[in-house]
């Protein structure tokens, strides 16, 4: 008969040797370690391989937003009419390009121009007028009597249908300008004759 | 604890003098260097294996151990830090280990011999007779599976609380479960019963 304490010191010591003389078997030891370092060589090589693959994805990314940067950043330019009136005016369109969620002043005018360019007589669709051009430093005016006066930035300049290069455009001559259904200028080139405006 | 295990992790890499389970792991887990899990094993090896081994036998023991040095470093993170690494390393240890079990369909037999059958004093007289000499392995693996696991756990030098979080028990379940496999073993030894 033994007293707790003396049943428990020797349960203790019983599970001590028991478990030196069971130990861990070597095989089963090296197979766990052997299958550590294929893991950590195979670990090494999958992070060298998306390392690998995110450089390409951040050089792929710097080539396209810095050498290309026109394609990626230039939004496009849109046609825009601002309509007023003034004393010596009746109607003051100013006519330039902007940055809107419309169709671009490029794509409308080869349509435009197409259209005009291809129909055997002009229809109603496009309206033809005669005006005086005044060609400022930001601008180009074109007036037609005291009824309308048109402004036109630069930046629109560029992208019409001019039948010469505008520098052979004189600082005041007569034009013809023709406009499509919106309004919008479509081509302009210098005119044989002027107008006879009504005196006010 | 959590916030030291991280914080070993950062600092303590290159201190060689510091050689606790954690520090180790935690080494291990920012340099994948095996010679760190060398080291765990070491220190708990075989503790695991013979936890495992007197829980079923040397073929699962050997599984389970593998599978859990594996989960190690196919799921660094999955230790936290939040309790003492070896409590964690037990405690993944008995979840794998019943799960496999289950698996296996031994599952059932384990329980089926729960609770201890305090009624049939005939039969354990019985038991008491002819296996006194019994090895305490032997003697061991009469106990039911819960009752043994909190005695071996108790007898790796686990605290109560440590035994309640491997084993997800509350502790007057555990304190029960080692009455009754004290008891029984120490019958078994012919000594006095710790109940009376």
């Amino acid at each position: 008969m033994s007293t707790p304490e003396q049943f428990d010191a020797d349960l203790r010591q019983q599970f001590q040797q028991d478990k030196a003389m069971h130990l861990m078997p070597e095989a089963l030891r090296r197979d766990i370690l052997h299958k550590a370092s294929r893991k950590a060589r195979t670990s090494t090589v999958v992070t060298w391989r998306n390392i690998q693959l995110a450089l390409c994805c951040t050089l792929l990314v710097v080539f396209s937003t810095v050498l290309l940067p026109g394609r990626q950043t230039a939004l496009p330019q849109y046609y825009q009419i601002t309509y007023s009136s003034n004393s010596q005016y009746r109607e003051v369109q100013q006519h330039s390009v902007t940055q809107d969620a419309q169709m671009a002043v490029s794509q409308l005018q080869q349509i435009g121009q197409r259209e005009y360019m291809t129909s055997a007589q002009r229809t109603m669709a496009f309206h033809q007028q005669i005006g005086l051009l005044r060609q400022q430093q930001q601008q180009w005016e074109i007036s037609v009597c005291d009824e309308l006066l048109l402004t036109i930035d630069k930046a629109l300049l560029a992208q019409l249908h001019l039948s010469q290069q505008p520098e052979q455009f004189a600082a005041q001559q007569w034009v013809e300008f023709i406009s499509d259904q919106q309004g919008q200028l479509i081509a302009i080139r210098p005119a044989t004759g002027g107008l006879q405006c009504p005196k006010a | 604890m959590a916030l030291s295990f991280y914080l070993a992790g950062w600092m303590g890499r290159d201190t060689r003098q510091s050689d606790s389970a954690e520090q180790l792991f935690s080494n291990y887990r920012s340099s994948r260097n095996t010679e760190y899990l060398a080291k765990l094993m070491v220190l708990h090896g075989n503790e695991l294996y013979h936890f495992l081994l007197r829980q079923s036998d040397r073929m699962l023991a050997e599984d389970i151990s593998q599978q859990c040095w594996l989960k190690l470093l196919e799921q660094p993170d999955s230790y936290r830090g939040l309790s003492q690494f070896k409590t964690w390393l037990f405690s993944v240890a008995r979840n794998s280990l019943i799960d496999e079990l289950r698996k296996l369909k031994r599952w059932q037999v384990q329980m089926e011999t729960e609770p201890c059958d305090q009624s049939a004093p005939g039969m354990e007289q019985q038991l008491i007779n002819t296996q006194q000499q019994l090895m305490l392995s032997q003697q061991l693996s009469l106990l039911p599976f819960y009752q043994r696991e909190a005695l071996m756990l108790q007898l790796e030098g686990f605290s109560m609380a440590d035994i309640c979080y491997i084993t997800q028990q509350p502790e007057e379940t555990i304190k029960s479960r080692l009455r009754y496999a004290r008891g029984f073993l120490q019958r078994m030894a012919g000594g006095q019963n710790v109940d009376a």
